[in-house]
Parts: structure tokens; C-alpha cells; sequence
């Protein structure tokens, strides 16, 4: 099982438009900023394969297993590592696992080699019925025996360790008995998967339940936390609403920097999901990403 | 306390059931009501969906308007539940839902257009196949010949209406000629819906080859695949046919049932440069 939370060896910057290059051999995604690839932007980031660590794809999107989608998937993976990100397993289900949805992902990892490939602390899906989205878990031993034993049976048949990430949310359950940042370190620990934290999602649930996004920070387990997402909220009334659809917001990056302090350089990735905006805006963030973590690091180093 | 079982199944129901409350005795109100918090999710579910319709059946939606669509959408929705994780798969009944739709009635041609539209999503998004070289085929023994079962390209898909709508889909493109008037009554049409290269193609068919494309598909072997194309044309030339089917990879592999003789007595390079085919009738 490949290790994730060791950081590993950036690579060089993009070549020059044209030049020949071959699939980097490491398929690692390195401690450096990524971005989330979209079809819109497939053309211009051939066409100009601008200087970033790394892209991250929904795993979902490139299911089919042809065409146009993998074609430039493939292309992109010849001269970046891909971090395969999913979003529809649905670990917290108490259905049984979709084996068909696993063995898709399966035979996309080998056609994709990706650096890291992650899932979500949540479920989206009962007695069949899928909701496409992700729906929060009450935070029981219930629960927690579900998705451990989930998370496990997804890395044996994938044979390599995943990430989990937690989600935002808009509400909790009373009958909850654990925190949720106890609750995703229990399940690093008895699963031994790995943590990508997401640090919108953090504040975001931090402003809409009522808790304190430092203390979430700071109970994570630091060797699991092997990716970092940034993304951008809208507000919506009282709640903050998690669109990945506006550029990080300044209490998220403050929120960042202080992750840095806490977990040191992690690779990072800017999500931009809905209103998607000019590739040049998300290079842009992740530029801002590099330079949080390069002061907080040189800053404690 | 529900079990995690219980809570999931009450938190899916009202999703699409807004007067099911059963979830919202499980949710915390913590300064906003428990039916508000769940109204969010329930918000951004069906929009994801209504967005997951608009992507794959834009022509629909030109057709009908924005209004119309969601109205529509927003009936389909609640009745249709997706069975994956993966967003791409649906939507896959729409064109059946919008033929049996009141208001959509006077649009007959509205679920095959649909139709269209969702067989170019799965071509779309279908995996791929290496061509097949053409050679391949010399190396059949005759005798075995109509006992092949050929495969199609897997973003082969077909369709066939009482409407124009490859014409009318062409004309709803984004970049069509701004009014551009469609015949109804121009007649059926038989489509095969496939890829080529990453570009999704839709091709106008004779009955003859669009019946046997269609048996193939199914599964027949070439011998009664050929049959289903004599129906509409006695002397369907299936030699050309195979040709052309082969060298523009709508085929792209044949496998013999079990036992069948594959491989030629003669060596290849004594047969003819392109195949001579003769089935026998039986």
C-alpha cells in the first residue's frame, strides 16, 4: 500500500508547449498546489501546460471508459500526476458496497496510474437509491463501524490505501455521540486510510454547527493528513453554503495557513466546481496556496 | 435514537417527499429549524439533477424552453431515482417519461428526440475499441462465415423514428442557422448513433442496413443478420457492406461460436483483396 503522508519530491515545473515529454514516471502528487480539472480548460492546459504540481479529476466523469473524456485525461496524465477523487461510493451507506462502482475505479486507477485517490466521509445512497450527493452521517459507533468497515473493503479491492475527506454541512443529528473530528480520526486509525482535509468544509460546518474550526485542526491526526482542498463558500441567509463556485475566502486561507503550521506541506488542491472561471484565475489560487504555505514554512523553519 | 438504516431511508424520503417529516426529528435545530437544514440538501439534490438533464438533453430544452424543461424535470425527478454513484447514468428514461407527459402532448416527436439525445451521451462517454483489420476477415473459412457474431463498436447505439430528428436535433445546435424549418412529415428516419474518433457522429441508414445492424447488435449471427437486411432488399450486398463497416470501425471484432472452424486452408496471400462473400440461403 503506497504511502500518502510522507511528503514527497516536487516536480520540476512544466516544460516548454511542444516539447516532447513522457509519463512522469513517479505518479506521486507532490506537496505543492494542484488544481480541479474541468473540461472547459482540457485544450488551453495542452496547449500551454502551465506550471502546476498537479490536477484532480472526478473519478465518476471518466467511468465510460472511452472517448473524448479519457482521451484528454490520458493526454494531461502524460505530463501531470492525476489525483482521482470520487464522489458517488457513498461509504457510509448501509447498503452493501456498489462492487460495479468500485471495479469502474479500479480500472481507471490502472489506466490512470493517479498519485492519490480519495473518497468522502458521508453517504448518498439507501436500498438502491442514489442521491448524488453528500449527505452528512451521524456520528454513533453505528456509524463508525459502517464506514471503517467500508473504507476497508474499498482499499482491499482497489489495493492501495484511500483518502477521506470530510464534508460540509448543514445540519447535525441529536443522537450523535462522537466529534466529528474524533470520528474521522477513528476511522484513520482503525481503517488505516488516509485524511484529506478539506479546510472550507471545515469552516464552513465550523460557522453553520456551531463548533470551533481550530479544535477540528488540531485534533486530526497529522502523519494521516495526506491532501489538503480549498474551495469557495456562498452564504445563503444564516448558513454559509459550500458551491465551489467563488475564489477561497480570507478566513479560509487564514484557516490554511494555520493547517500548515499544524500538518506542514501537504499537497493542496484549489476546487472550482460551479461558475467555473477562466483557468487563469484558478493557476491564480494556486499560487495563492504556494505562497501561505511557503511563508508559514520558511516561517517556521 | 434511529439506527443509521432508519435515518438514511427517513432522510431519502424526504428529499423527494417534502410533506414526509419522519428526518427531522433526528436533526439538531441549533438556531435554525431541522426542515429548513433539510430543505437545503433537498434543494441541491434536485438541482443537481435538473443540471444533469440540462447537460444531456439540450435540444430538448431548446425545444420545450427553460420554463418548460424544469417544470418537466422537476415531474421526472421525484419518480426516477438514480441507482449509481454516478451522475453520468442518469436520466436514461426521460424520453419514455416526456411520451406519457399531458402537457409535452402536442410534441410527438419530443421523446425521440430525447432518444437521440440520450444515445449520444452514451456514445459519448462509451469506451473504446481497436479497429479491426479487414484482413482479419480473409482468414475466415467460408463455411464458417455465417455462423459469425460481430461486434460492434461499443458507442454504437441506434435508433429509429416516424420523425426527422436527426434534422431536428441539427437544427437546434448552438451553432445552426438561425431559423432553419423542419418537415415533420419528411418521414422516418433509422440513425446509427456511434463515435468517430472522439467526435460522436449521427448517420442516416437504409432499412436494410439498419436491420441488420440491429440483429447483429443483438447478438444473431451474420447468416441471420443477413436475413433481417433481405428483407428490405433481396440483393443487399453484404460483402460492401462489411467492407465498409470494418474499414470505418463500426465493426470491430467477430467471434465464432465454439467449435467453428477459424482459419484458412488457403494462406491469405492467396485470396482476393477484398472478401467474397456468398452466403448460401437456408
Amino acid at each position: 500500500m503506497p504511502a500518502t503522508t510522507e511528503s514527497v519530491v516536487s516536480h520540476g515545473s512544466a516544460v516548454a508547449p511542444g516539447a516532447p515529454r513522457t509519463r512522469p514516471l513517479a505518479a506521486e502528487i507532490p506537496a505543492r498546489s494542484g488544481v480541479g480539472l474541468r473540461a472547459p480548460h482540457y485544450r488551453e492546459i495542452l496547449a500551454t501546460l502551465p506550471a502546476i504540481g498537479w490536477f484532480e479529476v472526478h473519478s465518476e466523469n471518466y467511468f465510460g471508459g472511452g472517448g473524448q473524456p479519457l482521451n484528454y485525461l490520458e493526454r494531461i496524465r502524460a505530463e501531470y500526476p492525476i489525483s482521482l477523487h470520487g464522489v458517488g461510493l457513498s461509504l457510509g451507506t448501509t447498503d452493501s458496497l456498489d462492487h460495479a462502482h468500485l471495479r469502474a475505479l479500479k480500472s481507471l486507477m490502472a489506466r490512470i496510474e493517479p498519485g492519490l485517490v480519495s473518497e468522502h466521509l458521508c453517504w448518498s445512497s439507501v436500498a438502491g437509491r442514489h442521491v448524488n450527493d453528500l449527505l452528512p452521517l451521524p456520528y454513533t459507533e453505528e456509524a463508525l463501524a459502517v464506514v471503517c468497515a467500508h473504507v476497508r473493503q474499498a482499499q482491499e479491492a482497489l489495493g492501495r490505501q484511500v483518502l477521506i475527506e470530510n464534508v460540509s454541512s448543514y445540519l447535525q443529528y441529536s443522537h450523535s455521540t462522537i466529534d466529528e473530528w474524533d470520528f474521522i480520526a477513528e476511522v484513520a486509525a482503525r481503517s488505516s486510510c488516509g485524511i484529506l482535509l478539506d479546510i472550507n468544509n471545515i469552516y464552513v460546518s465550523a460557522c453553520n454547527n456551531g463548533f470551533d474550526a481550530r479544535r477540528y485542526l488540531n485534533a486530526v491526526p497529522a502523519a494521516a493528513v495526506g491532501e489538503i482542498h480549498l474551495a469557495g463558500f456562498d452564504r445563503m441567509d444564516d448558513l454559509l453554503i459550500d458551491t465551489h463556485g467563488t475564489r477561497v475566502a480570507n478566513p479560509v486561507w487564514q484557516l490554511y495557513g494555520e493547517a500548515v503550521d499544524i500538518f506542514g506541506a501537504r499537497p493542496t488542491l484549489i476546487e472550482w466546481d460551479t461558475d467555473l472561471p477562466p483557468l487563469a484565475v484558478l493557476l491564480q489560487e494556486a499560487a495563492t496556496a504556494d505562497r501561505v504555505r511557503g511563508e508559514r514554512y520558511a516561517h517556521a523553519a | 435514537m434511529p439506527t443509521l438504516r432508519e435515518l438514511e431511508l427517513a432522510f431519502v424520503r424526504s428529499m423527494f417527499d417534502a410533506t414526509d417529516i419522519a428526518a427531522e426529528s433526528f436533526v439538531c435545530a441549533n438556531g435554525m429549524a431541522p426542515a429548513a437544514r433539510l430543505a437545503i440538501y433537498r434543494n441541491n439534490i434536485v438541482q443537481n439533477y435538473r443540471e444533469a438533464l440540462r447537460d444531456v438533453y439540450p435540444v430538448v430544452e431548446r425545444l420545450v424552453g427553460e420554463a418548460f424543461f424544469r417544470f418537466a424535470a422537476d415531474s421526472y425527478i421525484p419518480c426516477h431515482p438514480s441507482c449509481q454513484g454516478n451522475l453520468h447514468g442518469f436520466g436514461g428514461e426521460f424520453a419514455a417519461f416526456l411520451e406519457q407527459f399531458p402537457p409535452a402532448a402536442g410534441l410527438p416527436y419530443l421523446g425521440d428526440v430525447s432518444r437521440l439525445e440520450w444515445n449520444w451521451h452514451e456514445s459519448f462517454h462509451a469506451a473504446d475499441a481497436s479497429a479491426m483489420a479487414i484482413d482479419r476477415l480473409m482468414t475466415v473459412a467460408e463455411a464458417a462465415l455465417p455462423s459469425l457474431h460481430f461486434q460492434l463498436h461499443p458507442s454504437c447505439r441506434l435508433l429509429a423514428s416516424p420523425f426527422p430528428v436527426d434534422r431536428i436535433w441539427a437544427a437546434n445546435q448552438p451553432d445552426a442557422a438561425e431559423s432553419v424549418t423542419v418537415d415533420l412529415a419528411a418521414g422516418a428516419v433509422r440513425l446509427l448513433i456511434r463515435r468517430r474518433g472522439d467526435a460522436v457522429a449521427i448517420e442516416l441508414v437504409g432499412d436494410p442496413e439498419f436491420a441488420l445492424l440491429a440483429a447483429l447488435m443483438q447478438g444473431l449471427p451474420l447468416q441471420g443478420a443477413l436475413h433481417a437486411a433481405q428483407a428490405f432488399d433481396t440483393s443487399f450486398d453484404l460483402a460492401a457492406f462489411l467492407v465498409r463497416r470494418v474499414t470505418n470501425s463500426t465493426l470491430v471484432g467477430f467471434v465464432a461460436p465454439t467449435g467453428a472452424t477459424i482459419g484458412s486452408a488457403t494462406p491469405p496471400d492467396a485470396r482476393a483483396p477484398s472478401p467474397t462473400i456468398a452466403l448460401t440461403e437456408t
